[in-house]
């Protein structure tokens, strides 16, 4: 029976991550042991990435618009040093304080990613690396009159234009599958950590362009990568 | 391929996880100013009753009431008076049918700062202690110990008995 369970868990994993299949092919294609140890040459080529899980996340209820794109070089085709830059909008008003958030602004993360699969010839790849990123942002706070409980007094919440920054690093793990010819798909589980920030005094920053909310924790990722130039050699067979 | 499936499904069931995600709001949105009792230099409990007024418009309105066997004790702040008025009266009871009244008032200069803290958890006010003073019945003086008064519940003023 568990057999059964384990074998339906992968087949659904398998139909869901293209990758395998990939790797299949890809395992297919090394004609021999001795393609594993030959070395692929240092320039691979250059790759274009767009996050496409926070687009499709707001289409589907969330309360962040994050747009990303990212320039990714390919060296050896294990170490990928990568620029990310995007520009997050996020708005909120919570229905039962009625208080209003709002923010928008760009961040930018630089990084690197390391492929960790031996066969290094595939398209495929499992990825272990991390960011450093960083925004600088105002943001809004509106809501309800608030009233002392003991002195009866009312005062307004409003702030605007607070300003704020925070630079913080991703630990990433990943992968990464070619879909079509140029195309890769790639997924990533990423564990954020708050390195500094500027607080102001008035109100912790509810959301923060690039980072999301205020907590360190896991975000995931799902990008699509186009090669501008590809460039799979070897220098043995070269 | 196998350690490249367990990796897969590790990550996976992070993310399942990682989707939990909930805000922790405080249970109560008033921030309390917290007062130690001393003499001599040192902690005391006071076991006399004492009750805490404030001056609200005026008019003195009731904030603790009959606290006793107490070496501390938390009191709100205004939100948006500049100085708060309150007046501290012990009751030190002679025998079990009559006891003296022995009272000093206490004002405090004050800044307000309303603090959001999320959309769900709304905000709360916090103070920066300017300045103290108090009439001397029975305090001998009020030190400030720490001079903001947030949500950490952290000792702000001690009073010195006399």
């Amino acid at each position: 029976m568990n057999k059964k369970i384990s074998a339906f868990i992968l087949s659904s994993l398998l139909s869901i991550c293209p990758i395998f299949a990939q790797t299949g092919t890809a395992k297919q294609a090394i004609k021999n042991e001795t393609d594993l140890l030959k070395q692929p040459a240092f320039f691979q080529g250059l790759a274009i990435s767009v996050e496409v899980g926070a687009p499709l996340a707001h289409l589907v209820g969330a309360d962040a618009l994050t747009n990303e794109a990212g320039v990714r070089f390919n060296f050896k085709n294990k170490y990928f040093p990568i620029a990310e830059v995007g520009y997050s909008k996020y708005d909120t008003t919570n229905e039962d304080t009625q208080i209003h958030f709002k923010t928008k602004a760009p961040y930018f993360r630089l990084g690197m990613d390391i492929n960790m699969l031996k066969n290094k010839l595939q398209e495929n790849r499992l990825f272990a690396g991390f960011r450093v990123g960083y925004s600088t942002y105002k943001f809004d706070i509106d809501g309800p009159n608030m009233t002392d409980p003991v002195w009866g007094d009312t005062g307004p919440l409003f702030y605007e234009n607070i300003a704020s920054n925070r630079l913080w690093l991703e630990i990433v793990f990943g992968l990464e599958s070619e879909i079509l010819k140029h195309f890769h798909m790639g997924f990533s589980l990423r564990y954020k950590h708050k390195l500094h920030e500027k607080t102001p005094l008035e109100a912790n920053p509810y959301f923060i362009p690039g980072f999301g909310h205020t907590d360190n924790g896991f975000r995931a990722t799902y990008n699509l990568y186009f090669d501008l130039t590809r460039k799979i050699k070897n220098k043995n067979i070269d | 391929m196998k350690k490249l499936r367990k990796i897969v499904i590790c990550l996976l069931s992070i993310l399942t996880f990682a989707g939990c995600d909930g805000v922790d709001c405080p249970l109560n949105n008033i921030v309390y100013s917290t007062w130690g009792f001393y003499a001599d230099g040192s902690n005391v409990t006071i076991d006399d009753t004492i009750y805490v007024y404030a001056k609200v418009k005026g008019v003195d309105t009731l904030l603790i009431n009959q606290l006793y066997n107490a070496s501390s004790m938390n009191i709100p702040l205004s939100y948006y008076q500049p100085a708060d008025t309150f007046t501290l009266e012990i009751h030190q009871y002679v025998d079990s049918a009559s006891y003296d009244i022995f009272s000093d008032q206490i004002i405090i200069n004050k800044e307000d700062l309303a603090h959001f803290n999320s959309p769900e958890c709304g905000v709360w006010h916090e103070h920066n202690i300017k300045e103290v003073s108090n009439t001397t019945t029975i305090i001998d003086s009020i030190q400030v110990v720490r001079q903001i008064i947030d949500t950490n519940e952290q000792e702000n003023f001690r009073i010195h008995f006399k």
